[in-house]
């Protein structure tokens, strides 16, 4: 079985570096060595039944182009935007040394492992020191494969907003995976607000910071199907601020395993971890947040916050908060909420005429608005309402 | 439109202690009405009860609203009826733009077909702003959330003009009020006075009742209207007090108007 999927990764590689191949290869090896575990089994076992093997750029080239021309054209003099796997041909040492290694590392898991050797496409955003790219980077797909990888590098003093909107077309469990690395002093803001349509998915953002380095990160997770995600900030140089806010909706028998981290390595690093949740109908959403503060990252400051209100008596929420903290001069502090709505809220607005299934509706709206609200872009911020109340209107048996 | 209540009982569901112990009132279309009465006597209780409170049942008696059984009903489908209640300590809702809140308020009670047309709402919006002084922002702020004590008051006033209700309870709608917010107040109620609207005023002071006078004065004392006369009778409140009522209360004898 091994033998035929390295020859299948092989085959697949026909334009790849040689490096690029051998790191597959490899990760088809490592990725054996894994115990699989309960969460990606299934992920696992579909890919390994059906490889899906085909290269993005090649079997929708048109697409890809238009996305590529849409972003990289009036842009071409100061920032790269490329498909990866061009990427590896155009910048082999950037893409050698960055793709899976310093934010999410192939070597990790056996999902990750897996995810690069199977690996269909994805883009390659390269944005030189010091340049700041005002528009917003659009991350836009509608990918037919399983595997799709982003490898966002923004250079020293370089600034960019980047806006991942994504969907993944196949019946086969997704995996996206985006990769922000941030130099020293950059900024930048990252939204994302992708759709799956197989019954199980997962999704990566992890980011690596260097010094004084900004990352804001807002994540509306609307999609209905099952999903498991590992949204990660590592605050390595000093000075470093990370704030990963998130809105999450779970409905019908859906099942939400929400992974946040927020590493202060840096001394003076500042990470903030907002995330409000809704569960309805039969569904499950955890929140397992984690801000680690290591030895040696005095004066850092570690918060979360995870709030999750439920709105049947049959779904299920649990907010697992950990705070992990190595070093003694340090301001930490976390706060987790699990709820139904208000009694007397609802009665006010009952009061005023409005049906109790539009007051939950209105009541649950609020509750995720004030985080929905800190979103800074404001088209995504009405999409994103828009999204919401559809999905607080639908009706599951 | 008359709100007719006879012999209404009404417990704490959670303790099973009785606050309501046969209030018979009866508020016809056009008047207002004040109840007053010492703390705890069951004011509260009693508008609370009248709207659907889930925390009070009713194991005795009736509550009618032009001619139909409110009890029977639901919280919202009484505020379709054009029942309102201001109440005393109002929700504070985090995430719900007051403005949007209204107009969603307002077209819940309007056909699903006829919402109100947004420049009208806005108009309207203004309008009652201006009568009640009530700053611009206010409208942009969640629902209550960090309003003041007066604001809230205010704000609730503001729905109730912008609601248009056929009777409107006002649960001690002056307490916490300077003198300038109780005026704005009394001026917002007075601009619904008219032949269609009638209002029960709950409150402990004459205060209100000096801007806002009442056609009749109902005291109430440990759950049971004790008297009913005209406007007259808070005056003799403010100088005597309740004594004189919680002494009848406690010796059985009602001077209550008993209804037809």
């Amino acid at each position: 079985m091994n033998q035929q999927l390295l020859s299948q990764v092989m085959a697949s590689c026909v334009n790849a570096p040689d490096w690029l191949m051998k790191k597959r290869q490899l990760a088809v090896l490592l990725q054996e060595r894994f115990k699989s575990t309960p969460a990606t089994e299934k992920i696992i076992a579909a890919w390994l039944e059906n490889p899906s093997l085909a290269q993005l750029e090649q079997s929708v080239g048109e697409q890809a182009n238009a996305d590529q021309v849409k972003a990289a054209v009036p842009h071409t003099t100061g920032w790269v935007n490329l498909p990866l796997f061009a990427a590896a041909n155009v910048y082999p040492e950037l893409l050698q040394e960055n793709l899976m290694e310093k934010a999410i590392s192939w070597q990790d898991s056996q999902l990750n492992a897996m995810h690069l050797a199977l690996l269909n496409g994805g883009r390659f955003i390269y944005i030189p020191d010091g340049t700041i790219v005002k528009e917003p980077i659009e991350l836009t797909v509608d990918c037919p494969l399983p595997n799709y990888h982003n490898l966002v590098i923004v250079g020293a003093g370089a600034q960019a907003t980047i806006v991942e909107h994504q969907t993944a077309t196949s019946r086969q469990p997704a995996y996206f995976g985006t990769e922000l690395l941030l130099g020293d002093g950059a900024r930048v803001d990252y939204y994302q607000s992708n759709r799956f349509s197989a019954v199980q998915n997962h999704q990566t953002v992890r980011a690596y910071q260097a010094q004084h380095s900004v990352l804001n990160m807002y994540l509306a997770l609307f999609d209905e199907h099952d999903l498991t995600t590992d949204f990660y900030a590592n605050l390595d140089g000093q000075g470093g601020a990370a704030e990963i806010k998130m809105v999450t909706i779970a409905s019908g028998r859906q099942v939400q395993d929400v992974q946040t981290q927020i590493l202060n390595h840096g001394p003076h690093t500042v990470g903030n971890i907002i995330q409000n949740g809704v569960a309805k109908d039969k569904a499950v959403l955890n929140f397992h947040a984690v801000g680690k503060t290591e030895r040696g990252a005095y004066g850092a400051n570690s918060q979360q916050q995870s709030r999750i209100m439920t709105l049947s008596d049959e779904c299920k929420g649990e907010a697992d908060p950990v705070l992990l903290i190595e070093e003694n001069d340090v301001n930490a502090g976390h706060a987790a909420s699990i709820g139904k709505v208000d009694a007397d809220d609802l009665y006010y607005l009952e009061s005023r005429g409005l049906s109790e299934h539009d007051a939950q509706v209105l009541l649950t709206r609020g509750f995720l608005l004030p985080v929905l609200n800190q979103f800074p872009d404001q088209k995504l911020r009405e999409n994103l309402v828009d999204e919401l109340a559809q999905r607080l209107e639908e009706k599951h048996e | 439109m008359t709100l007719k209540i006879n012999h209404l009982h009404a417990i704490i569901k959670e303790t099973g202690e009785e606050i309501l112990k046969g209030v018979d009132l009866t508020v016809p279309t056009g008047e207002i009405h004040a109840i007053m009465g010492p703390n705890g006597t069951g004011k509260s209780t009693l508008s609370e009860t009248i709207m659907g409170y889930p925390a009070y049942e009713v194991t005795q008696g009736t509550v009618e609203f032009d001619g139909q059984d409110v009890l029977s009903l639901p919280v919202n489908e009484r505020a379709r009826l054009g029942m309102f209640l201001g109440m005393q300590y109002p929700a504070e809702i985090q995430g719900v733009n007051n403005a949007d809140f209204i107009r969603t308020a307002i077209n819940a009670q309007r056909p699903e077909d006829d919402p109100l047309p947004v420049l009208q709402f806005i108009q309207r919006l203004q309008e009652n702003m201006a009568l009640l002084e009530m700053p611009d922002d206010i409208t942009d702020r969640y629902l209550n959330v960090g309003f003041s004590g007066g604001e809230k008051k205010r704000n609730e006033v503001l729905q109730m003009l912008m609601l248009q209700p056929k009777l409107a309870i006002l649960d001690e709608i002056d307490s916490g009020l300077d003198i300038d917010a109780l005026r704005i107040v009394a001026k917002g109620i007075n601009h619904l006075r008219g032949p269609e609207f009638s209002a029960l005023l709950i409150t402990h002071y004459e205060r209100l009742l000096e801007y806002v006078t009442p056609d009749k004065i109902h005291v109430m004392v440990d759950g049971q209207i004790v008297k009913t006369a005209g406007p007259e009778l808070a005056d003799e409140l403010e100088a005597d007090g309740y004594a004189k009522y919680e002494k009848i209360r406690r010796n059985g004898v009602s001077e209550s108007t008993t209804p037809e």
